[in-house]
């Protein structure tokens, strides 16, 4: 019996070449693709479920609920730790996790790295795998340092690290560890990174900051007893807010915060360890649960429209099967009997394209993943997961209703040759009608993103980014030094317009890195949040920065670096002062503002503009300098930089990039995105338009005869291509007024989370229409033209 | 064998009632080749596929081995035909897909008879009607005789109780139409029923028994002497 199936199936996919093309070559792209889409959203889902008791670990954070606002963060002071254990003793384990850049010396090799700072519970709570040393020992001793595997081959090669010893150059200092632990390498659904762990204590801020509450710059974690749910322990951690920040929430109170539902200005809270991947409010780290969703959309609306599809012709051809089918009920074939016929036909069909898919996917890989910035691989046993879940849903929908509707069919009837055999034309219209809407919805969906991103990178930052080159200075050097050498030596370059050098980064470097450091400070009774920067001399005319008010710093003024501070406009607007010029802030050690700033886009356009304070750099502080900015007069220019740098520091790569590129770096997410909708939508129109074709070609072939009469009684051949194309254009017209409202609002509601954004384009959406009926005419038109010009005797001779 | 009573269907559309079958009355035993004729549209059809049990009439009862079975449901229907009556189509109806070998097969294929059996069967019943050299052909590689041919094979290689035959020499040419007659006869004469609708007086003389219909009804019965036949 399965034989026969299998014969006759293959027997009917040769016969009907061009559907059965359509089909498998539809249902494989189609499989392909949601294949790919589903190991990301079964990948995403998967981010630290690895962990033995990850159910019972979260992060601390805070919740604030200041006058203007409430206020999520993940950062904490270094004794909450001490708190936590002597409040409460029941939680199994309290750590504190903090990274920073690290060198690494080992026999004269010099190794850029980061460094992860962590307590010595750290592999008790957390099942990374130690692949020399055991969980409860390896970080026991201060001066000890657990290596990656991927670390400890780049320092160490083939040599065993264990028991050997490094020189670690942590924030200027340098620290002789000794290797006591190798750790497998963290798997690519982790959201904590490491590259060397070591014990908290050696963090360059603990000493001075170990009893401090105030300076909160480390993240914690904590495990909680199987007895203990995350409601009773954020009860309790009310009581050790209140013991040990009462000083803060006195001063909330006094700033008129609000008290949240609980009474609370200021509390302690819990995030599951598996929400960490999703959490883009309070650690801002993680991705927004919409992305794998959108995934998940997008691969369930290209599953349906390849499914329509199927649907669609399978119905259709199975029109010209009815005979078949009466025949084999005649014959005495029962309704099950039939139905595991075409079952078996379509199942076959949905195999053959899956192993196509399966390459197709294989060969696509490379480049989804680079687009995903992420290393998922076939050979992964969610595959059998996504598979399956793909097979489950082209077969039951694609397979199962078109064998129960030819089973369906009276043989009576269908051997009469009457045509009482239903044409499912009303279900075809609707399912046509969905796959044009789901097309046009991505369409404009594409056309916004695309807008959107636009806008981004072209949007002027206040600030010059395109002849500004950024050039990482690295751990390893002393920057205060490095920049003073580079000045010398570009001094007389008629290329460099200017110098000059800051902590933090504009945009993302290639290093990845985008920095921001907040403070938050008293001022008179008020509570006030500055950004905070650190620059050097001449920052304001590299960048090309206007001063609104004040002066810029200057070597003519030796206090500038100790006792004066530039702010930005919506700083000063904050002080609410006439003019802020002469104010002095209480930052610890009083500081004036000299000058205020223009406002510029410090941060990433999806954040409104904050206050921001900037203080001049000086050798002296703990602050280095991690970046120089050089004003260039033209782009080639870089090549000068290059030579420079390379002659006065050859052991160093060279990493520097353009402001533009950093800018634009910093909206590789929105530009995946883009790109997905782009493809997706694409390949959404062809998979319907595809279908549309198939539809369209069987329709005339069921209506050859009506073509053939009314071309006898005289139709013109434009008469006829209308005759059979006005019902599908209709559709298509259709499908735009439904999909229209509905990118409209999917759309606002994503450029709404964009303190800058672009209006809504209301283009976008006729011109997603006409594109849409520009495509389905093309389609439409190529198959009625052709029926058009039948010889109407060929179309008739057949009765 | 087959006793039909007060027999009626009905055929409705949304505002035409058409009655193509109107009280009719029909005994046929064991044994008899019984032809219908009758003009377009008389009914004749619309009989045959009730008797065929692949349509369900409207009113009436009908007897078939004994079985009250106007009122069966579609499985039960399928399953008494399928042991028991075999069919010949004007417009031979084999399936376009599969080989002279596999059309006459699938009737074994559905009565769950092994692959050895159904082997020696169709062999048997091809070598009989003359087509083992096609068996494994195409039915669009043969002519109409031929393929008409498989079909009565199809017809008969369940060894039906009962052969309905809806104008089987419809598409036929003078010469492969008298073939098929002669074998239907034949098989008559082996012991099979036989019940066959024509518009050609020719081919229902081969018959003993010749049904008149007119507008749903039986008007006439005319029984033929054996002699007439041949």
């Amino acid at each position: 019996m399965i034989y026969n199936i299998l014969k006759i199936a293959y027997r009917n996919i040769l016969k009907r070449k061009l559907f059965s093309a359509i089909n498998v070559i539809g249902l494989a792209v189609a499989m392909g693709v949601s294949l790919l889409l589903l190991l990301t959203v079964f990948h995403q889902f998967s981010f630290d479920n690895f962990h033995k008791n990850g159910d019972r670990i979260y992060q601390v954070y805070n919740v604030t609920n200041h006058s203007s606002g409430i206020a999520k963060g993940a950062t904490q002071a270094s004794p909450l730790k001490e708190a936590l254990e002597s409040e409460m003793p029941e939680l199994e384990h309290v750590m504190r996790w903090s990274s920073g850049p690290a060198s690494i010396k080992y026999e004269g090799d010099i190794i850029e790295s980061s460094i992860r700072f962590t307590d010595a519970n750290f592999f008790e709570m957390f099942s990374f795998q130690l692949l020399e040393g055991t969980p409860n020992q390896v970080l026991a001793n201060l001066n000890t340092v657990v290596l990656s595997e991927k670390t400890a081959a780049k320092v160490f090669g083939e040599e065993n690290p264990i028991g050997k010893t490094i020189t670690l150059n942590i924030a200027g200092k340098a620290y002789r560890m000794e290797v006591s632990g190798l750790v497998e390498d963290e798997p690519n659904n982790s959201s904590l990174h490491y590259n060397m762990i070591t014990r908290f204590e050696n963090h360059p801020d603990y000493q001075d900051n170990k009893d401090n509450f105030d300076n909160q710059f480390l993240g914690m974690f904590v495990q909680l007893p199987p007895t203990l749910s995350q409601q009773e322990a954020e009860e309790k951690l009310k009581g050790v807010v209140h013991k040990y920040r009462n000083d803060e929430i006195e001063q909330l109170q006094k700033d008129g915060a609000q008290p949240d539902v609980e009474g609370e200005v200021y509390s302690l809270k819990l995030l599951p360890l598996n929400d960490l991947h999703f959490d883009t409010e309070i650690t801002g780290n993680g991705i927004s649960i919409a992305l794998p969703m959108g995934l998940l959309i997008i691969a369930f609306f290209i599953l349906v429209i390849v499914c329509i599809n199927f649907i669609n012709l399978t119905i259709g051809t199975a029109l010209t099967r009815a005979r078949e089918v009466g025949v084999r009920k005649v014959l005495g074939a029962t309704k099950r009997q039939l139905i595991s016929q075409f079952f078996g036909e379509v199942s076959l069909l949905i195999f053959v394209a899956l192993f196509l898919g399966l390459i197709l996917a294989q060969f696509g890989l490379a480049d989804y993943n680079q687009l995903f910035r992420q290393k998922i691989s076939l050979y992964n046993p969610t595959l059998i997961f996504a598979i399956g879940s793909i097979l489950v849903f082209v077969g039951l929908i694609g397979g199962s209703y078109p064998a129960l509707v030819l089973s369906r069919f009276q043989p009576a009837s269908v051997l009469k040759g009457s045509t009482s055999v239903q044409k499912p034309g009303k279900l075809r219209n609707i399912l046509v009608l969905l796959q044009f809407t789901l097309s046009v919805f991505l369409i404009i969906c594409t056309m916004i993103v695309w807008n959107q991103i636009d806008y981004l990178r072209s949007k002027p930052l206040g600030y010059s980014k395109e002849d500004v080159i950024s050039i990482p200075i690295g751990n390893e050097l002393d920057s205060y030094q490095v920049l003073q050498r580079m000045r010398n030596e570009l001094a007389a370059n008629p290329n460099v317009k200017s110098i000059t050098g800051s902590y933090g980064n504009l945009g993302m470097g290639k290093d990845g890195s985008r920095t921001t450091s907040i403070m938050g400070f008293s001022q008179g009774d008020r509570l006030l949040r500055t950004h905070w920067a650190v620059v050097d001399y001449d920052y304001f005319e590299t960048l090309n920065i206007p001063l609104v008010e004040g002066r810029s710093f200057s070597p003519e003024f030796p206090t500038d670096s100790s006792e004066s501070i530039i702010i930005n406009e919506t700083f000063a607007r904050q002080l609410g002062e006439d003019s802020p010029i002469g104010t002095v802030l209480d930052l610890g050690p009083d500081r004036k503002v000299i000058g205020v700033v223009k406002d510029y886009h410090f941060l990433p356009l999806d954040k409104a503009m904050e206050p921001l304070s900037l203080v001049l750099a000086k050798p002296i502080d703990d602050f280095r300098l991690g970046y120089i900015f050089v004003s260039v007069s033209n782009r080639t220019a870089m090549s000068n930089l290059e030579e420079t740098w390379k002659k006065l520091y050859p052991e160093t790569i060279f990493q520097a990039t353009f402001l533009d590129e950093n800018n634009q770096r910093q909206y590789q997410v929105e530009e995946s995105i883009a790109k997905l909708f782009t493809t997706s939508g694409l390949l959404a129109i062809i998979l319907s338009c595809m279908g549309l074709f198939g539809v369209v070609v069987l329709v005339t072939s069921q209506r050859t005869k009506e073509i053939g009469i009314r071309k006898v009684l005289g139709a013109s051949v434009p008469s006829i291509v209308g005759l059979i194309s006005k019902e599908f254009i209709l559709l298509v017209a259709i499908a735009i007024v439904i999909a229209a409202p509905m990118g409209w609002w999917l759309m606002k509601q994503w450029l709404q989370s964009y303190a800058y954004s672009i209006d809504f384009p209301w283009w976008s959406i006729p011109l997603a229409g006409i594109m849409a009926i520009l495509i389905a005419v093309v389609t439409l038109g190529i198959q009625s033209v052709r029926a058009a010009l039948t010889n109407p005797i060929d179309a008739l001779r057949d009765e | 064998m087959i006793r039909i009573e007060k027999l009626k269907k009905v055929y409705r559309t949304e505002d035409v009632e058409t009655t193509a079958l109107n009280e009719v009355d029909i005994t046929i035993n064991q044994g008899e080749f019984v032809s219908i004729m009758g003009p377009s549209g008389c009914g004749k059809s619309t009989l045959l596929n009730i008797l065929g049990l692949i349509d369900n009439p409207s009113g009436g009862a009908y007897h078939f081995l004994d079985h009250e079975v106007s009122k069966y449901s579609e499985r039960q229907r399928s399953m008494l035909r399928k042991n028991n009556i075999g069919f010949i189509f004007q417009s031979f109806n084999l399936i376009d897909e599969l080989t002279v070998f596999e059309n006459v097969e699938l009737p074994l294929i559905y009565t769950k008879v092994s692959s050895r059996d159904r082997k020696t069967r169709v062999e048997e019943v091809l070598e009989r009607m003359n087509m083992m050299h096609r068996r494994n052909h195409f039915p669009q590689q043969l002519s109409g005789g031929q393929q008409q041919r498989v079909a009565v094979a199809r017809a008969i290689v369940n060894n039906p109780k009962i052969i309905l035959a809806d104008e089987p020499t419809g598409n036929l040419d003078s010469a492969n139409g008298n073939d098929v007659m002669k074998t239907l006869v034949h098989l008559n004469d082996e012991g099979a029923t036989i019940i066959m609708v024509t518009h050609s007086q020719f081919c229902a003389e081969f018959g003993n028994r010749i049904i008149r219909m007119l507008d749903g009804q039986v008007v006439t019965e005319n029984l033929l002497s054996k002699a007439a036949r041949l």
